[in-house]
């Protein structure tokens, strides 16, 4: 190669990290963005940590009167043995909204749940509209009745703040557990003795104490979350090996997503030198120097890629041994790196010879740059949704940021190096459109 | 009357640069459509099922699987959706096609009925918030379906107890019926919970998951800042270009200038405002005229805080480059903290803290106030009354910091 | 093309769109010579540089440098060169010292021999001191002369400067005409482009003047202002609109051309002292008093004035 392509290139790297501005936003804004939700997200680990759900605030209502079916001074002395021997404690079974106080007060709830309980219902309704409380449980007066006597309804009120999903939805479901855990017992009460009175068999009070009985020593899955009938596990081949999870599962899909994003700006703010050293005389002042019009744009050229090889690099490890992200085997992640290096740098080129002055470059560093970029980069949004994912796969991969992060997903993913090499295969398509028509323009322009 | 003038010789030159028209309507528009879209902010108008979908293959064949799909179709969560003999339910879950799938293997209903039951296998992400909602669902009907599987066979042995069967058939009958009715029983079950919102707004509950809700507030807020660009801009060019300097030779006074650039800011963040709230009124169906009085009150201090911002901007900022470094890291610095993007509720109580030190904070609770809690004019003047408190600040240290040589 | 030419243009046509920017220039530039383009703003000057400098390639005609075609053979004729362009075209964020070294090593120096050089040039252009200083804090001179300094790195056989006294102040364009006087005693050809008459006047050997594209004259100063011979320049300013009296004036013997440019009027006379006393009774008859008059020995303006009937500078 000849030297004053090098010479070239190096001069416009010690040009731009010399720049506040080409460094901020070539390493500062993307570290910044990750960095904010590695903080947000409780961002004090690495891969191992877990994503903490933060703590819901749920006050309770227990309007419950009990039960005089279940109240300790109701049973059989026997009954009421057995229900110990059953690890039910006769004095509180009468009452099930105790019962279910309980349960949320527990220790394994309590890093989820912070749990007060308040007598006044209009209080407790004013507290939730007033954003102090995020869920308001209000158990009815005939709850243990409900549970206890054939016939009976009741229905628990979930009263929350209507802007919040996670701590609502939480709730829910843990309370709808234990009810349902009730519910099913109550069934199954009601079916046994539905059935033996329809088969003639006469119905009394140690006749249903024996069904229940039975019921509660029969192995109740209901309601847990230990069921043998499910045994749940991520999916292998596609996804298998996901190196993040927690924290780092969260972190990865957005640090990628900005160093896609950052790496498209530095692409095209690089190759804008192109204009600015026109307008400024100096790139025709090369021209008068002894070198062919290929060796310097040549040199241009890679100066583009050479700083966003160091962008690259940096934001990589960056976020390899701050974040913890773990990127994917080594020979994939070289692929995707050099992709999109290649892909970043060849873009910049191709958009900047579309314009006339670098004036210009404000459009398409705000407009053209920021939408492709958001729309390349939306599967970082999406993560959550699989019917959003599903037009996002199709949508990103109109622009040229879509592939470069598909690339970035599948090598985090440890997915099939075939598939990688698809959409590798289709980054390099892009590249080669991007510098045969970039190169072409900017040649005729300068010829 | 000076400071009128200079604000309207700010604006033409703002409005003349393209990419304030990109900044100011077209990106904001653009990037609340793609959140909210993504979100499924269209879904109560839409014809689609908008629950997330559950892949199943039946290889058991059996009613117990069968059972389950009735029960997950129940679901206001979740949508089974069949597998056919090609799908892979694993590449599926991966590439997010499903949010969960489950297999039940051969031989699972029989089993059930047994004491050594055969785990079906549920293949989730779990943890993504649509994996544990996936997981959730299933394990809640396969409890309910194992429930009921206790009740029929409790029946069985209750009948045992006083009676006797004649032979297996009948006992089979029994177990059946028992099975049935208690599975009859799930469908409208004795004890149920129920959620209701606390609100008074005019908007129908349904509507309450709009994801508009929280990404029109967000890019407001966000696209605000972000609009800023220009209009600093152009105070660090009048300084640069002279023209300041040549302001001070006539008769307007220093106070009269930073008050166009001020009021120039403040026009330019409203417009955008109101564009873009009669956009969300009319097209993504958020009542922000609920509550007129409110959100005008939210309005304005958002308009004001945003214009004190770009006066500081204007004023710190030496060049056109630091302008756009200085604006863009506050953008994504306030509106990241301040839940823009990701609602505070899914942080810690520190982190939503330290949020609320991010004026976006106060404009996407003054906005959600509105259109998700029916708030009035009184609930409003607290976030008002802080986004006025940030302005009152930023004019201090601009004011004190703006330099005329 | 004869042995001793340092530069040879022969037909140079080069237009844009509808604007014919050069139209059938042909000179010759002698080996060690300083030689002058002068011309007003437009006429084509930085148009002829560029194709000599090998940055435009011309529409029709061919041109030497140092022997090299530069169409056919650039990369030769542009390592003969040092092209001083007219707009600073310096690297603002690296210093004086980083600027040299990289433009040295686009001329082709490298390691020992482009320091010692760029030692060289800091000497020549007084920036020893400063070569550590970010170009962007320099002043216009300074800058100056660093655009200058970058144009000697290659010890250049052929100078090319276009218009580097434009928008100075008058103690540094002093200090950059004795620098080239400096160079070309030294021995470099220098092609100097300018629309300043005195610079053309003071440094020439020969001068070429360029008006809207032509070449409308060609020669050493001397043979210049013999076109308009012996005659003297006289200036005019009149207290009523000219009109009035010009046709008179035409009228009367030794009065060569009369031209009105911005209200005053030009006039080239065979002998001021005659033609005065004339100039003022025709005036008086047509009830117009002279109100200023200016006289001036032939000179290049004077020339230009002759062969285009405008100013210079205008």
């Amino acid at each position: 190669m000849n030297m004053q392509v090098l010479d070239i290139a190096l001069k416009d790297l010690r040009q731009s990290f010399r720049s506040f501005f080409a460094l901020a936003f070539m390493f500062g804004v993307p570290i910044l963005v990750t960095g904010m939700f590695y903080f947000m997200f409780g961002g004090g680990g690495g891969e191992d940590e877990g994503f903490n759900l933060p703590r819901t605030f749920l006050s309770v209502v227990n309007l419950d009167q009990g039960s005089q079916d279940l109240s300790g001074s109701g049973l059989s002395p026997e009954f009421a043995n057995r229900l110990t021997q059953a690890g039910i404690d006769p004095a509180s079974a009468g009452s099930m909204g105790e019962v279910l106080l309980d349960f949320l007060r527990s220790d394994s709830l309590a890093e989820i749940l912070e749990v007060s309980i308040v007598p006044d219902e209009a209080s407790a309704r004013k507290a939730v509209e007033s954003g102090e409380v995020d869920v308001l449980l209000v158990i009815p007066e005939n709850f243990s009745q409900a549970v206890t006597t054939p016939g009976v309804r009741a229905s628990l009120e979930l009263y929350q703040d209507p802007a919040l999903t996670l701590g609502p939805g939480i709730v829910k479901s843990i309370v709808s557990q234990f009810i349902d855990g009730l519910a099913g017992t109550k069934i199954g009460i009601e079916v046994v003795l539905g059935q033996l009175t329809q088969a003639g068999v006469p119905i009394d009070g140690s006749l249903v104490e024996e069904v229940l009985l039975g019921f509660l020593a029969a192995p109740d899955q209901s309601g847990s979350e230990d069921s043998q009938l499910l045994v749940a596990r991520g999916p292998v081949g596609g996804g298998q090996a996901r190196g993040n999870s927690g924290l780092a599962g969260i972190l990865g899909p957005i640090m990628g997503g900005m160093m896609v994003l950052y790496a498209f700006f530095t692409g095209a703010a690089s190759a804008q030198t192109i204009l600015t050293e026109a307008e400024k005389g100096t790139l025709p002042r090369l021209f008068t120097t002894p070198n062919p019009q290929a060796t310097i744009l040549t040199g241009k050229y890679l100066s583009v890629f050479l700083i966003l090889s160091v962008q690259v690099t940096v934001l990589l490890l960056f976020a390899r041994y701050v974040f913890g992200i773990y990127w994917g085997q080594p020979l994939p992640v070289l692929l995707v790196a050099l992709g999109l290096i290649l892909l970043a740098s060849t873009c910049g080129l191709f958009l900047i010879s579309f314009l006339k002055n670098s004036r210009q470059a404000g459009v398409v560093f705000g407009g053209v740059l920021t939408f492709s970029g958001m729309i390349g980069i939306m599967s970082v949004f999406t993560a959550s949704s699989p019917a959003a994912s599903g037009v996002t796969d199709v949508v990103s991969l109109f622009v040229p940021q879509g592939w470069s992060m598909r690339t970035v997903e599948l090598a985090m993913g440890s997915a099939p190096i075939q598939e990688l090499l698809i959409f590798l295969g289709g980054v390099l398509v892009w590249s080669w459109v991007f510098f045969g028509v970039g190169i072409l323009r900017l040649r005729r322009r300068f010829e | 009357m000076r400071a009128i003038d200079l604000a309207y010789n700010d604006l033409l030159q703002i409005l003349r640069d393209k990419q304030t028209a990109l900044f100011l309507v077209i990106m904001p528009v653009a990037f609340t459509l793609l959140f909210g879209f993504l979100f499924g902010g269209f879904s109560a108008r839409t014809e689609e099922d908008p629950r997330l979908p559950i892949g199943y293959l039946d290889q058991d064949g059996g009613a117990m699987a069968d059972q389950l799909i009735r029960f997950l179709e129940a679901s206001t969560a979740v949508r089974p959706v069949n597998l056919g003999e090609g799908d892979d339910p694993d590449e599926m879950v991966a590439q997010e096609d499903l949010a969960g799938a489950v297999i039940f293997p051969a031989g699972f209903s029989a089993a059930l009925k047994g004491e050594q039951p055969i785990s079906a296998t549920v293949i989730v992400e779990e943890g993504t918030p649509a994996g544990m909602t996936a997981l959730g669902e299933i394990r809640a009907g396969l409890n309910r379906l194992q429930s009921a599987v206790r009740a029929a066979q409790q029946a069985v042995l209750a009948y045992e107890n006083e009676l006797a069967f004649q032979d297996d058939s009948s006992r089979r009958r029994y177990y059946d019926e028992a099975f049935n009715k208690a599975v009859s029983a799930w469908v409208d079950p004795p004890l149920a919970v129920e959620t209701r919102m606390a609100r008074a707004s005019t908007q129908p509950a349904q509507e309450l998951d709009n994801a508009f809700a929280h990404s029109s507030p967000g890019m407001m807020a966000q696209f605000a800042i972000a609009g800023l660009i220009g209009a600093a801009g152009v105070i660090v060019q009048e300084r640069k270009q002279g023209a300041l300097s040549r302001l001070l030779t006539t008769s307007i006074s220093r106070g009269e200038i930073i008050l166009g650039h001020f009021l120039a800011m403040a026009a330019m963040v409203f417009t955008q405002f109101a564009l873009l709230i009669v956009f969300g009124q009319l097209f993504l169906r958020l009542d922000y005229f609920s509550q007129p009085w409110a959100t005008l009150a939210i309005t304005v201090a958002a308009v004001l805080f945003a214009a004190s911002l770009g006066l500081l901007l204007g004023t710190l900022a030496k060049t056109e480059d630091q302008v756009v470094i200085f604006t863009l890291v506050p953008m994504f610095v306030l509106s990241g903290l301040g839940g823009a993007w990701v609602p505070l509720e899914f942080t810690s109580r520190t982190v939503q803290t330290i949020g609320h030190f991010s004026p976006v904070a106060w404009i996407m609770d003054g906005y959600k106030n509105i259109l998700l809690r029916g708030a009035g004019l009184t609930e409003s003047l607290l976030p008002a009354g802080i986004l006025l408190g940030f302005t009152a600040l930023f004019v201090v240290l601009s004011v004190w910091r703006f330099k005329f040589e | 093309m004869s042995d001793e030419s340092a530069i040879s243009a022969r037909g140079l046509y080069k237009s844009f769109g509808d604007i014919q920017a050069v139209a059938d220039v042909s000179f010759e530039v002698r080996a060690g010579e300083i030689f002058s383009l002068l011309g007003p703003n437009g006429a084509g000057k930085t148009t002829t540089i560029s194709i000599l400098s090998c940055l435009l390639k011309p529409d029709r005609g061919e041109a030497w440098v140092m022997g090299h075609s530069v169409l056919a053979e650039s990369q030769k004729a542009k390592a003969q060169m040092g092209v001083v362009p007219q707009e600073i075209a310096l690297y603002e964020d690296l210093s004086a010292r980083e600027n040299l070294v990289f433009w040295g090593k686009m001329y082709g120096l490298r390691g020992a021999a482009l320091n010692s050089r760029v030692n060289e040039v800091l000497e020549v252009i007084g920036l020893t001191e400063r070569d550590s200083g970010r170009v962007g804090k320099f002043s216009g001179g300074m800058k100056r002369r660093l655009n200058i300094g970058i144009a000697l790195l290659n010890r250049p056989r052929l100078l090319i400067m276009d218009e580097p006294t434009v928008g100075i102040d008058p103690q540094s364009r002093r200090n950059i005409l004795d620098s080239v006087k400096a160079l070309n005693r030294a021995g470099a050809t220098v092609l100097y482009t300018t629309h300043y008459m005195e610079e053309a006047q003071e440094l020439s050997d020969h001068i070429a003047i360029l008006d809207h594209g032509k070449l409308i004259a060609y020669g050493s100063h001397e043979e210049l202002v013999r076109i308009v011979g012996e005659l003297d320049r006289m200036v005019l300013t009149l207290s009523a609109e000219p009109d009035r009296v010009v046709s008179a004036w035409r009228d009367i013997s030794g009065v060569r051309q009369v031209d009105i440019e911005n209200g005053a009027v030009h006039l080239l006379v065979e002998d001021s002292n005659q033609a005065l006393p004339a100039l003022i009774e025709a005036a008086g008859r047509a009830g117009v008093r002279v109100t200023s008059i200016q006289i001036q020995e032939p000179n290049l303006e004077a020339v230009f004035l002759h062969l285009t009937g405008r100013a210079l500078r205008d």
